[in-house]
């Protein structure tokens, strides 16, 4: 009897393993191995985004409307995409259980459709799945390959003196752009035929390699959009790896006519870009 | 001798059933917007159980809101003076047998018929009444009409959902075509490219809504307005009361605005309901803004990197986390568009609520001198710069109540009146939905069963037979 008890044990154990397994299997199968990938794409990354007055002593001001934005709304997605050679694309991207995150309370019932948990871009197809791997919806989707940047990455592997900052700059110029240097580390251009009707500020790091900020302005030169980009400075030397993003954006609610701000905060908890364009 | 017993016995019960099956009639108050046909759905129904006592629709009594001649002088006292004009020419209209049914608005008119009638002595109309999603204590929503809320409602689904996300993914050279086109796609409704848009365009330009809650009659329905105060002084009229109210599943805005707009709860056959329509249009907008935003930030980040061996792939990446954030902003605005909603028709309690959050230069409180301190912080080089810090803050969290999507769960009871809650049901579903017969086969025709939600017996009266 301890025998069987002992077996059913073994069996009931190995049959779990086996689940997972198949489980993992069927991750990593979702998706080509990043080894062969010519550029790949991993992270984890939890983004809290709160809209807010601009001007703090407004607060009183907004109206309810305007506080239902400005509650947490936290999401947090894992991300795999594999560029190949011909800069053709795959994509998987699930949405996980953010760590600080926030849902409003609901006294009615509950939605009871289905949500998506996953969605998977490959061989002209989008497909999005629920939590239960069940295929909601799926629709013919043709990613744009990423033709350029293939080109541009091979381009600086064959040519990596063609890379350099005065070459860069020069160029910028070339095309009209404005640069400004903000410290011995710092220069800013600013371009407006990069983004259509709009203006273009970008400021990098010329010693580490680094794009720091980019701000979006409209035609008549009002902010709509600045992203700022922090690094793990201790893993940095080969290659940036991002730490954080912060990015704001700019409205005026048309409940209460205040101005108000968004801010999104993206920190990645597992971040990893292989490049190997050759 | 006992034959003789047996058969008076059998007389006796004959009589008594014949007694009980005596035809009571239904009097139905239609709400703001309605006519004769709006509870056409429960006509029928109550053909149907006429064998149990119930002789069917005497009449659909409108109210002052559907005769354009008034709309100046519109009020619910009026629509119930006018109510009680159009019942003399029917035959039946005034018994004390009678059920009353007054939907919506409609239960406001039949409340008022009854403080008329029972203060100038008048033969009641009715000797029982069940309001159907009428927001008895207080209603908000003709107040946030005539304030423009629903017309800023509409147009920020237009500008957050679509033409924002689109306009962002226009200015993208390439890559941001093929999910443009599907967005395109996902939000025209039923062919009409912009459909969404039109939304706004077909509900603030309703003249009949924009008349109908017109002042005074927004005033008059809030709590503590003077006609409030009025109707509770007829609180201690004999006439006996039943609330009831739909509870609608979340989303619970889509799902009442696909039966306002797009399958129009009359149109439909007997208890099919057309609520999701609107839910699945949404449900794919937002995936295709999510996950294109996602794949819009994958790549940016990507580019970022990419630009440590290829500089000018930076001028990319910059401009694809801008559409990024921009589809991003529509995705938000979707799954928080409902409790923007339950904030314009009073469904939304707010509470104190503490995060912690990461926010770089969390001392700063200006948010635009916050991010300057940010940039500062990141161009100066130091490796102790950490722009997002742990802060703690606290806000303002919103609790959505249970509503039809109109009308609030919490403000639909009357003092002493029991309660029956339908569930599932959006506030135009009220009149045609499975739960709404459960509710009146509870009420009219099980007499086994008087419990009602709120814990109160439902009157005796109302059984039949």
């Amino acid at each position: 009897m301890k025998k069987l008890i002992l077996f059913l044990l073994i069996f009931s154990m190995w049959g779990c393993a086996k689940d997972t397994s198949q489980s993992n299997n069927e991750q990593q199968a979702l998706i080509l191995a990043a080894s062969s990938c010519a550029m790949s794409i991993s992270y984890d990354a939890e983004v809290t985004s709160i809209t807010q007055p601009q001007n703090p002593a407004d607060a009183s001001k907004v109206t309810n409307h305007d506080k239902v934005m400005a509650q947490p709304f936290v999401k947090r997605n894992q991300v795999q995409v594999c560029i190949q050679d011909d800069g053709q694309s795959e994509w998987l991207i699930e949405t996980k259980k953010p760590q600080n995150g926030f849902e409003p309370k609901n006294e009615g019932l509950p939605d009871p459709t289905p949500k998506t948990q996953t969605v998977r871009i490959a061989n002209g197809k989008m497909v999005f799945i629920d939590k239960k791997g069940n295929v909601l919806r799926e629709r013919d989707f043709k990613m744009t390959p990423f033709s350029t940047m293939a080109k541009m990455l091979k381009q600086a592997s064959q040519n990596p003196s063609e890379m350099d900052f005065e070459k860069f700059i020069a160029d910028a110029k070339a095309h009209g752009g404005m640069v400004k240097n903000v410290n011995d580390h710092v220069v800013s251009i600013q371009r407006n035929d990069i983004i259509k009707d709009h203006s273009l500020v970008t400021s990098f790091d010329i010693k580490k390699r680094r794009l720091l900020s980019s701000e979006v302005y409209n035609s008549e030169g009002g902010i709509l959009s600045t992203t700022l980009m922090a690094y793990d400075d201790g893993k940095s030397e080969k290659q940036p790896i991002l730490k954080s993003i912060v990015q704001q954006s700019y409205s005026t609610s048309k409940y209460s006519g205040e101005r108000l701000v968004t801010q999104n905060v993206t920190k990645f908890h597992r971040f990893d870009v292989q490049n190997n364009f050759k | 001798m006992k034959n003789i017993v047996k058969l008076l016995f059998i007389l006796f019960s004959l009589t008594l059933t014949v007694q009980s099956i005596a035809q009571r009639n239904i009097v139905m108050f239609h709400g703001l917007g309605g006519d004769d046909g709006s509870w056409r759905h429960y006509s029928k129904f109550f053909l149907d159980e006429k064998q149990k006592g119930i002789n069917g629709q005497l009449s659909t009594l409108g109210n002052a809101f559907s005769i354009p001649t008034h709309e100046t002088s519109v009020s619910v006292n009026f629509a119930a003076t006018d109510a009680r004009v159009k019942a003399n020419t029917t035959s039946g209209s005034f018994d004390p047998n009678n059920i009353g049914i007054g939907s919506s608005m409609g239960g406001f008119t039949m409340r008022e018929v009854d403080r008329q009638t029972q203060q100038q002595g008048q033969p009641p109309m009715f000797g029982g009444f069940i309001t159907v999603g009428t927001s008895n204590q207080d209603v908000r929503l003709p107040i946030a009409y005539s304030q423009g809320e629903i017309g800023n409602f509409f147009t920020d689904l237009c500008q957050q959902v679509v033409t924002q996300p689109i306009g962002s993914l226009a200015s993208l050279t390439s890559f941001g075509g093929s999910w443009a086109s599907m967005l395109i796609s996902a939000v025209s409704i039923r062919g009409v490219g912009n459909g969404l848009c039109e939304f706004g365009w077909v509900v603030t330009n309703n003249t009949e809504l924009a008349k109908s809650f017109a002042t005074p009659t927004a005033n008059e329905l809030v709590a503590g307005s003077s006609f409030q105060q009025l109707l509770q002084t007829n609180e201690g009229s004999p006439t006996k009361r039943v609330t009831m109210y739909g509870v609608e599943e979340s989303p619970v805005h889509w799902r009442l605005l696909s039966n306002a707009l797009l399958n129009k709860v009359p149109d439909l056959s007997f208890e099919e309901e057309g609520d999701q329509e609107l839910v699945n249009i949404m449900n794919i907008a937002h995936d295709i803004e999510f996950y294109a935003s996602i794949a819009l930030g994958a790549t940016a980040i990507g580019l970022t990197v990419a630009g440590f061996w290829n500089p000018w792939l930076w001028y990319y990446a910059a401009g694809y986390a801008y559409a990024s954030y921009e589809l991003y902003g529509g995705a938000k605005w979707l799954e928080q568009s409902e409790g923007i909603w339950n904030v314009i028709t009073g469904a939304a309690r707010t509470e104190s609520y503490i995060v912690t959050t990461t926010m770089g230069c969390g001392d700063v409180t200006d948010p635009v001198e916050r991010m300057s301190c940010m940039q500062e912080c990141l161009f100066t080089g130091n490796p102790n710069c950490d722009i997002t810090q742990e802060v703690s803050y606290t806000f303002t969290s919103f609790v959505n109540e249970a509503s039809d999507g109109l009308v609030v769960a919490s403000k639909t009871g009357l003092n002493g009146a029991a309660a029956v809650e339908l569930q599932r049901v959006n506030h135009f579903e009220t009149r045609n939905h499975q739960s709404t017969t459960n509710g009146f086969r509870r009420i009219l025709f099980d007499g086994s069963n008087k419990n009602s939600d709120n814990g109160i017996r439902i009157p005796d009266f109302f059984t039949t037979p």
